[in-house]
């Protein structure tokens, strides 16, 4: 399963060089280059280099003391800050684990957003969350950047344990739990930075929507987005009459008679929570997505900054 | 037609609600792990809310059918196909020959059952007319051919009165009516056993006296003269007064005016001279029953018995054998049918397939014990032989005792004996007394012995021989009765014709256990794997 939540290169720079304006704010900024690079000059505080003074040069950047010792007028350079920092949030709850589809998905958008970001020179870093902080992989940017962050992924299951399969998917399932890893996005907040970017990759099955920890989120970041993905099979119940209904997340159960009628109004609950969801991220100014499991995580991410330009 | 044989227990199908009631209170059987379980929360049958009826788990259905299923298997239901075999019964005793209205009770049931035959819908396939007196009698009619029904085919009175008459015919497979007049308290009983679908009853009098014995035998003063017994029965309920007549052929005898009570039997009796070859009873006037009027006697049997005795025998047995008032002595034995022979040379072999009184005369000696009767105790006992009076010639070797039986003996030297030459050929009496004894012959005991010697050899006690025809008085019963049959409309026969679905109420029950069993044994295991 994770093999097959892993994304080949290929696919992954085509994604990154599609994405890469969008991530940028602007396309063509630095010629052909679409990518955003810290070694670019730019209008940054970070001192790049010294270079001689050309016309139109900035003359508050002039290095007085260079120009004095070479005889030349010099002016000092700074790293071009249109490069950002970029916090990919993934969820890795039970109840997103318990759909080996889910999980799968969730993989895949994380890492193909951290490589299109670190493709277009950004910095990348990677929480993942349930009732605590599972896994932390602090901002970086390059290549090992990419591979740190797919270690991390790789070796976090969605319950949060280390290593093999996801506890709570269907082929694994099992009655008698002890359920804790419930979702908390606010535990994130104290390792994002101000002004960065950040990515809510989530089912966001939480009876609140994790309402108030995208707000607290979404007030110190530059930007926000949330995806939020759901198994196709997420109210499959492949059971008839009176079913004990367990809550993978809480533990708690609910007696329900299973029918179709159920079912009916379980879907309309879940399309009332989606809507509501995405409500409250428009007022909060935070670009939000919505997939299955089964769609084509190019396609979610391509519509999803799509909608952010 | 569908039915039940015990239809109470379809009230047990008003227990079926209490099934789906019962699981409406079923713990979940299974368990199953969401993502999010408040998007359940307005889903029905929440035990947590209290509220809301919790609907009955979708297995009560299946669950109640199989119920219903084994309450109706236990109910007994069946297919009635009713039985397109017919058989009916007819009592064809004496009494159902009492003529009421111009014909007898017989026709008039016959009469009665064609119009029950063509009452009845749908037509059977097959008839059979079997007697009651005699069940072994029947005949068979297939569809088409009821027509040919003869009731002059019966008549009553041919066979015995029915008496402890059993049921050995009447099969589970035909339906089975029963004529009657219930006049015979027999076909009562039989018919309260008998799983009858239908009795048809004729008769309507009651009053009815017969002749139920008349016997003679020859007068022992006069040979020319009959002793003559008649015994006559009112049967009836009230008392009759009947003229009796006593008829040689057709010459009038004896008229006699005989006053009966009801239930009484009067004995008359008279020393008739008779010419003819048989005599006659008759009751006059004819009444309801006339076949209980009449009883004949073959006087044959009376006639003397042609005998041939040998030249060897002495006169002392001549004599004895002319002077018996039963015996006709003839010159030829081509003419007789009894054989007294005294000759020495005797072979069996070529011994005249006539009855015959062998007397072996070899030297004789005194006996040394008294005679014993060893056989026909009851009737020799009163012959007394002393042994003074007798003297026996050695019996002889060539008669065995394989075959024979000893009736008279002394001592161990037998006297009589009895040969039974098989074949039905008729018996040869031995005796080694000496016939010719002086002290013997006598005697007035030589006449009874010689007597006895001539019934042995007959077979017959040709002295006290009396002859008779006679009747059972029950007979002459001809009150009719309702026979109370239990004439159920559910009786045993159309159960065994009705074809049984118990079985397949039972197995369709079975199924649809196994088919919820299937299901559980499946919904633990999702249960278990979840």
């Amino acid at each position: 399963m994770m093999k097959r939540a892993i994304i080949e290169e290929p696919d992954l720079q085509l994604f990154a060089r599609l994405v890469a304006p969008r991530l940028q704010g602007v396309v063509g900024a630095r010629g052909s280059d679409p990518r955003a690079s810290r070694d670019n000059p730019g209008s940054g505080l970070e001192f790049l280099d010294l270079r001689a003074y050309q016309p139109g040069d900035d003359i508050r950047h002039i290095d007085w003391r260079q120009t004095a010792r070479r005889q030349q007028a010099m002016v000092q350079r700074f790293r071009d800050e249109a490069a950002s920092d970029w916090f990919i949030c993934v969820d890795c709850s039970a109840s997103v684990g318990m759909h080996a589809s889910k999980w799968s998905m969730t993989i895949r958008l994380a890492s193909a957003l951290a490589y299109a970001c670190l493709y277009s020179g950004h910095r990348v870093a990677m929480l993942l969350f349930n009732d605590r902080i599972q896994g932390l992989c602090r901002l970086g940017r390059g290549a090992h950047q990419f591979a740190t962050l797919l270690d991390l992924l790789l070796e976090h299951d969605a319950d949060g344990s280390v290593s093999g399969p996801p506890k709570w998917a269907p082929e694994n399932t099992r009655q008698g739990f002890a359920a804790t890893s419930k979702s908390n996005l606010g535990l994130c907040r104290e390792y994002l930075s101000r002004n960065s970017n950040i990515f809510i990759i989530s089912d966001f099955l939480e009876a609140d929507g994790m309402r108030s920890h995208i707000q607290s989120i979404r007030s110190v970041a530059a930007s926000a987005s949330a995806i939020q993905v759901l198994a196709d099979e997420e109210l499959e119940v492949p059971v008839t009459g009176t079913t004990r209904l367990l809550d993978v997340e809480t533990g708690e159960s609910r007696q329900v008679f299973m029918s179709e009628q159920a079912i009916a109004e379980a879907k309309h609950t879940l399309a009332e929570h989606g809507n509501n969801l995405r409500k409250d991220c428009n007022r909060l100014g935070v670009r939000f997505t919505a997939c299955r499991s089964s769609d084509s995580w190019q396609q979610v991410l391509i519509e999803h900054l799509r909608v952010r330009q | 037609m569908p039915g039940f044989i015990n239809p109470l227990w379809l009230i047990a199908l008003g227990l079926i609600p209490l099934i789906r009631w019962l699981h409406r209170w079923q713990s979940p059987l299974s368990s199953w792990p969401v993502s999010a379980l408040f998007l359940w929360r307005n889903s029905t049958a929440d035990q947590q809310a209290g509220k809301e009826k919790r609907p009955p788990e979708p297995a009560w259905r299946r669950r109640a059918l199989a119920a219903a299923f084994m309450i109706t298997a236990l109910s007994g239901p069946y297919l009635q196909s009713e039985s397109r075999s017919l058989t009916v019964w007819i009592d064809d005793s004496l009494s159902l020959g009492t003529i009421e209205n111009g014909s007898t009770r017989l026709e008039t049931l016959f009469a009665r059952l064609a119009s029950a035959l063509e009452e009845h819908d749908p037509a059977w396939e097959e008839i059979t007319l079997r007697s009651l007196t005699n069940p072994g009698r029947a005949q068979h009619y297939s569809a088409g051919d009821f027509g040919a029904i003869d009731p002059d085919d019966w008549q009553a009175g041919r066979s015995a009165e029915p008496a402890n008459l059993t049921i050995p015919f009447l099969t589970a497979q035909s339906s089975h009516w029963l004529l009657t007049d219930g006049a015979t308290q027999d076909v009562h009983t039989w018919a309260q056993q008998a799983s009858l679908q239908r009795v048809i009853q004729a008769g309507v009098q009651t009053e009815n006296s017969a002749l139920t014995k008349l016997a003679v035998r020859r007068g022992l003063g006069e040979a020319d003269r009959l002793d003559v017994l008649v015994a006559i029965h009112n049967a009836g309920l009230d008392a009759d007064t009947r003229q009796l007549e006593i008829r040689d052929g057709q010459k009038l005898l004896q008229t006699t005016d005989v006053s009966l009570k009801a239930g009484e039997t009067f004995y008359w009796q008279a020393q008739l001279a008779v010419s003819g070859k048989s005599i006659s009873a008759f009751l006059q006037p004819s009444d309801y029953l006339d076949h209980d009027d009449m009883l004949t006697v073959d006087l044959g049997q009376l006639e003397p018995v042609s005998t041939h005795v040998d030249e060897t025998c002495g006169p002392a047995l001549m004599r004895a054998l002319s002077t018996h008032p039963r015996l006709k002595i003839e010159n030829s034995a081509t003419m007789a049918s009894l054989l007294v022979t005294c000759q020495p040379n005797f072979i069996m072999n070529e011994a005249p397939p006539i009855a015959q009184i062998r007397v072996v005369t070899a030297p004789t000696e005194r006996i040394a014990e008294a005679p014993t009767w060893f056989s026909y105790e009851g009737v020799f006992q009163h012959l007394s032989l002393p042994g003074e009076w007798l003297s026996a010639a050695t019996w002889p070797d060539d008669i065995t005792f394989s075959e024979t039986k000893i009736i008279l003996r002394a001592g161990d030297q037998p006297l009589v004996a009895l040969h039974d030459r098989g074949n039905s050929l008729p018996l040869i009496v031995y005796t080694v007394i000496d016939m010719g004894h002086p002290l013997f012959i006598a005697q007035a005991e030589y006449a009874a012995f010689v007597a006895t010697l001539v019934d042995l050899a007959s077979g017959r006690l040709l002295l006290d021989e009396v002859i008779s025809s006679s009747r059972d008085p029950l007979q002459s019963n001809i009150r009719p009765t309702p026979v109370n049959a239990k004439l159920m409309r559910s009786t045993p026969v159309q159960q065994a014709t009705a074809k049984p679905l118990s079985s397949v109420f039972i197995i369709a029950a079975l199924l649809l256990l196994a088919l919820d069993a299937a299901l559980l044994v499946r919904a633990r295991e999702v249960a278990a794997s979840a």
